[in-house]
């Protein structure tokens, strides 16, 4: 596997880590997305089955998937170390800034991916300690060791990594991963290559020094826009796929229509900009700038409706629908 | 054979003692928070198992022994009552 020379990882002086370089080790705003998603999930399951889960163990279940994204995060960043010290965005991670060893990175990251499925086994049943156990093992091992480097795909594939918590949370209560949890798991699926594409089309020549294929780097910038717009296309009407099976009520249809047609509405500007190409109007990257910003509100709001609907009995049918 | 001292490790400073202490500390916590966890569930679990007065979680083995009458004690007035109603 293709591994930069890391000789200019080393620093002078010497940084003693604090215990704010553990906690950037395990990427504490994807496990925001991460727990807030799988909350979402959990409750969602508790007000369409009527099961309901012990608070406590419902708090515990949420903090192992808090404990697995960070495990996940660690192993992440102890395998790419090498480009992160690379890219002037990651160079001040706590790897390649020195202040954390590699190895004491990866046995962190494998200390807490056990701790995290056990924990989420005793909190609630195996189905969902073996998803969260699968989640860790697809970000840590299979997205970050065998896509990243290798295929301008890395993070569609790579994306079901992060779509598996509201599956977790959902498992967690009832034991099982119905259809409406696997549609909480394609939304965040197909929300995850604008995402990323959003951003990588501002950093994309840090991608390419650190060799990283990423699909500006590989297909340049307008086959990059159009694959941005196209997965737009799909993941306007799948954010309101839930209202069809009765799983989003009024509250969530209306704020998916207004997020879908936002998302929509950006969408076609980056398509119709110069963003990602050499000499590109401030203006144009502004509008990627603009779309990835809206992407992480949009996934934000989606699931919060669906808190709101199943968490403060907020949930009203949409009319015409069973 | 070669007379060879084995390398000595190097004393550590000030800051770094210091590092390494406030390392300890939050290792030490986090296994402390752990080991609560792993308490407070298992409190919960037992809390929801089906303890009841046939025999409960550790005892119970199916074999049918909890629904055998007790037996009759002389001078036992509610004698006729027990083993009655308790077929789970």
């Amino acid at each position: 596997m293709a591994q930069i020379d890391a000789s200019d990882m080393t620093t002078d002086s010497v940084r003693y880590a604090t215990a704010g370089d553990y906690v950037q080790l395990m990427k504490p705003r994807i496990m925001m997305l991460v727990v807030f998603t799988a909350f979402a999930g959990l409750v969602s399951a508790q007000g369409i089955t009527g099961v309901s889960m012990n608070p406590v163990m419902a708090a515990i279940a949420t903090l192992a998937v808090a404990l697995g994204s960070g495990a996940a995060g660690a192993i992440n960043m102890w395998y790419d170390s090498d480009i992160d010290a690379v890219m002037k965005r990651t160079s001040t991670r706590p790897i390649p800034s020195g202040a954390v060893p590699r190895d004491e990175a990866l046995a962190m990251g494998l200390i807490m991916s056990g701790v995290s499925v056990l924990l989420m086994w005793l909190a609630s049943n195996v189905v969902a300690a073996a998803l969260l156990a699968v989640s860790i093992a697809y970000y840590g091992w299979f997205y970050t060791m065998l896509l990243k480097r290798r295929t301008p795909q890395n993070i569609v594939v790579g994306g079901a990594a992060g779509a598996f918590p509201p599956v977790i949370g959902w498992a967690a209560v009832t034991g099982s991963t119905p259809l409406d949890a696997w549609l909480l798991f394609a939304i965040i699926f197909f929300w995850t290559p604008p995402h990323f594409w959003a951003l990588s089309l501002l950093a994309h020549g840090e991608y390419a020094k650190a060799k990283v294929p990423m699909l500006p780097v590989t297909h340049g910038a307008k086959a990059t826009r159009a694959h941005i717009i196209a997965y737009t296309l799909l993941l306007a009407p799948l954010g309101l796929a839930p209202v069809l099976t009765g799983l989003g009520g009024l509250v969530y249809a209306i704020t998916a229509s207004v997020l879908g047609a936002g998302f929509l509405y950006l969408a076609f500007g980056v398509w119709r900009s110069k963003a990602g190409d050499a000499g590109a109007p401030g203006a144009d990257l502004k509008k990627a700038k603009g779309l990835f910003a809206f992407s992480i509100l949009y996934l934000f709001v989606l699931f919060a409706a669906l808190i709101v609907e199943h968490g403060f009995h907020a949930y009203i049918a949409v009319p015409g629908i069973a | 054979m070669t007379d060879q001292t084995p390398p000595q490790p190097q004393p550590l400073d000030a800051e770094a003692l210091k590092a390494r202490k406030r390392r300890n500390l939050w290792l030490g916590l986090a296994l402390f928070g752990f080991v609560i966890l792993v308490g407070v569930t298992t409190v919960i679990r037992l809390g929801d198992s089906d303890l009841g007065p046939d025999g409960g979680f550790y005892w119970r083995n199916g074999t049918g022994s909890e629904t055998a009458p007790m037996p009759e004690l002389p001078g036992d007035t509610d004698a006729e009552d027990s083993g009655e109603g308790d077929d789970s």
